[in-house]
């Protein structure tokens, strides 16, 4: 077996069962379907060519989770700029009222990463470790980020 | 958190269950990596070449393809009405002002808002909307005005407690233009409209007569003898004693006039070239104008390069904008815009929404959801908020179902829960 058939393999047994979680990641940040199939696409590349920087040993769905939400990231940044220009974007957060908030629209105008969070802990079941690791922090700080999200939806909530 | 944790998770599982991956999505994108797989080492910068360029070929598509692709995205999922408490608030309080929807629930039953999205009262018409009538709230929702079948200016007037108002029979002419707004004072109603001694700027309160002044905006008569006349008021402040009156037609010039109310005489008067202006937008104080470029309704070419905020007394440039977003309205002391980052008045487009200073042009608070804007945006009286009402794509009845957002100026979203019914 040659070496890039063995490659193929590895790509195929450590990412392929992940990329059903790509898509939906996707999905989850662009919200459009074409664009989250190419972004699952497009990251999958990226993933092989960057295989060599898997750590052996280290979790596979974590570290191309990562790679899918950079490269939304980087996406919805183009379409925002193509959209409007304007001198500045910085984004306020957003809060809501406790009783009269309906969950999927507080959800939708979540900033990005706070929805994130949410749907890699409460929808994907990652743990804390893997949340922290698909979003570039640490797991107290994937912790205190999926706290704080749902803060906003609840205010009163006491985290488990 | 349980409660929670179930509630996001249904959330996102309504979201994912309507675009499930595409079946075969492991093998694909398995065979694609494949594709690129490098049998020998020199060809890995080919491939990586021919990813950048196909990567660039991706976003130059999905940018050119933007408006298509929207063009054709499903309805949005969460537009089917939800579980809300719909209950009897009971009569509104005096002085405070509301938000009004129809209680999707009660023929005829209105609920109020109150600018924290708490329900404060509920009115009961004498009778239910009936579906082909407008209805329209003054400002502080004090006042309804109803237009049959949606055409020519308001012919009765309820209260806030719903009942009639009665119209002044001495009265010798009424407006009929569609096109009135409500003043800056939030209590009378201004129209541009043809009685027989021409062109003529009136103002109202409801179930009075008028008071109006001629106005000579189109002297010799040439523009309505070309039958499409297109003369609007869309800014009318009696505290200022100034009126914007526009007249935006498809391909043809625009123009624009800054009006003193009490004796119409015109103060100023713009035009600009044909079609390079979707619509011309005016604070509630008559102070500022906003020249909405066509690209911002979705023009591709020719539009104009900017959309631009000018002071109306002398059109002085406060704040430019790119093309493609337009102003939807002010807050009441001007210092707040509510502007469309995406062409919204195109069916099928969700709108895309951003709160912006004027002054700055800081970004405060952006909407990016599913759901188009069933009317105009409504200035919060004597504060800085907007409220406004979402509507999803495939709804395109007189009396949509709508939700309320309270956009707040310092960058936060007060979402009323339900599915409500516009007026």
């Amino acid at each position: 077996m040659s070496r890039a058939e063995t490659g193929e393999l590895n790509f195929d047994a450590l990412i392929g069962p992940h990329l059903d979680a790509g898509y939906r990641t996707a999905l989850a940040i662009l919200r459009n379907p074409d664009e989250a199939h190419d972004a699952v696409q497009e990251s999958a590349l990226k993933a092989w060519r960057k295989l060599h920087q898997l750590r052996e040993g280290s979790p596979a769905r974590p570290w191309f989770l990562a790679i899918v939400a950079n490269h939304c990231r980087s996406e919805r940044r183009k379409h925002w700029w193509s959209v409007v220009r304007v001198p500045e974007v910085e984004r306020a957060d957003q809060e809501f009222q406790t009783d009269n908030v309906d969950i999927d629209r507080a959800l939708a105008t979540l900033p990005r990463d706070d929805r994130l969070a949410l749907f890699l802990y409460f929808y994907l079941d990652l743990p804390l470790e893997e949340v922290g690791a698909v979003l570039g922090i640490s797991p107290s700080g994937a912790k205190t980020r999926v706290y704080r999200a749902a803060k906003k939806l609840r205010p009163g909530l006491e985290m488990d | 958190m349980d409660d929670l944790r179930s509630e996001i998770r249904a959330s996102f599982e309504k979201e994912q269950a309507a675009h499930p991956p595409i079946t075969a999505l492991r093998q694909n994108v398995v065979a694609t990596v494949n594709a690129h797989s490098p049998r020998d080492t020199n060809y890995q910068w080919l491939a990586v070449a021919a990813a950048v360029v196909l990567g660039i070929l991706v976003v130059v598509g999905l940018m050119s393809t933007r408006l298509a692709r929207h063009a054709t995205m499903p309805a949005n999922p969460h537009s089917s009405p939800v579980v809300s408490p719909i209950a009897d608030y009971g009569p509104s309080p005096a002085g405070i002002p509301l938000v009004y929807v129809q209680d999707p629930t009660h023929d005829g039953w209105l609920i109020g808002f109150d600018w924290t999205g708490k329900p404060r009262g509920t009115v009961k018409m004498p009778q239910p909307i009936a579906p082909s009538n407008r209805v329209g709230q003054s400002p502080d929702g004090s006042v309804f005005g109803i237009s049959p079948n949606g055409k020519g200016g308001y012919t009765e007037f309820l209260d806030g407690l719903g009942n009639r108002i009665p119209a002044d029979t001495s009265a010798s002419e009424w407006p009929v233009s569609a096109g009135e707004i409500w003043a800056d004072d939030g209590k009378h109603l201004c129209v541009i409209w043809y009685p027989q001694q021409g062109w003529t700027l009136s103002t109202r309160l409801p179930g009075k007569g008028p008071k109006s002044v001629p106005v000579a905006i189109d002297p010799d008569g040439a523009m309505s003898r070309t039958g499409i006349i297109g003369f609007s008021v869309v800014g009318c402040s009696l505290r200022n004693d100034r009126a914007i009156l526009t007249r935006g037609v498809y391909g043809v010039e625009e123009h624009v006039w800054l009006v003193r109310i009490s004796d119409g005489k015109i103060l100023s008067h713009q035009t600009y070239a044909a079609n390079q202006l979707s619509n011309i937008t005016s604070s509630l104080d008559g102070s500022l104008i906003a020249e909405n470029s066509a690209k911002s309704s979705g023009q591709i070419a020719p539009a104009a390069p900017s959309t631009i905020i000018r002071r109306a007394s002398d059109m002085s440039v406060v704040l430019t904008l790119d093309a493609s977003t337009g102003v939807l309205g002010f807050n009441s002391d001007s210092s707040m815009a509510l502007v469309a980052t995406s062409p919204w008045v195109f069916s099928g487009v969700p709108t895309h929404m951003a709160l912006i200073e004027v002054t700055t042009g800081k970004v405060l608070w952006r909407y990016e959801g599913d759901e188009v804007l069933a009317s105009l945006p409504l200035a919060q009286p004597n504060g800085k908020d907007f409220a406004v009402m979402l509507k999803g794509m495939a709804d395109s009845t007189q009396h949509p179902s709508v939700s309320v957002m309270i956009v707040h100026s310092d960058g936060r979203a007060t979402v009323v829960r339900g599915s409500y019914v516009h007026l």
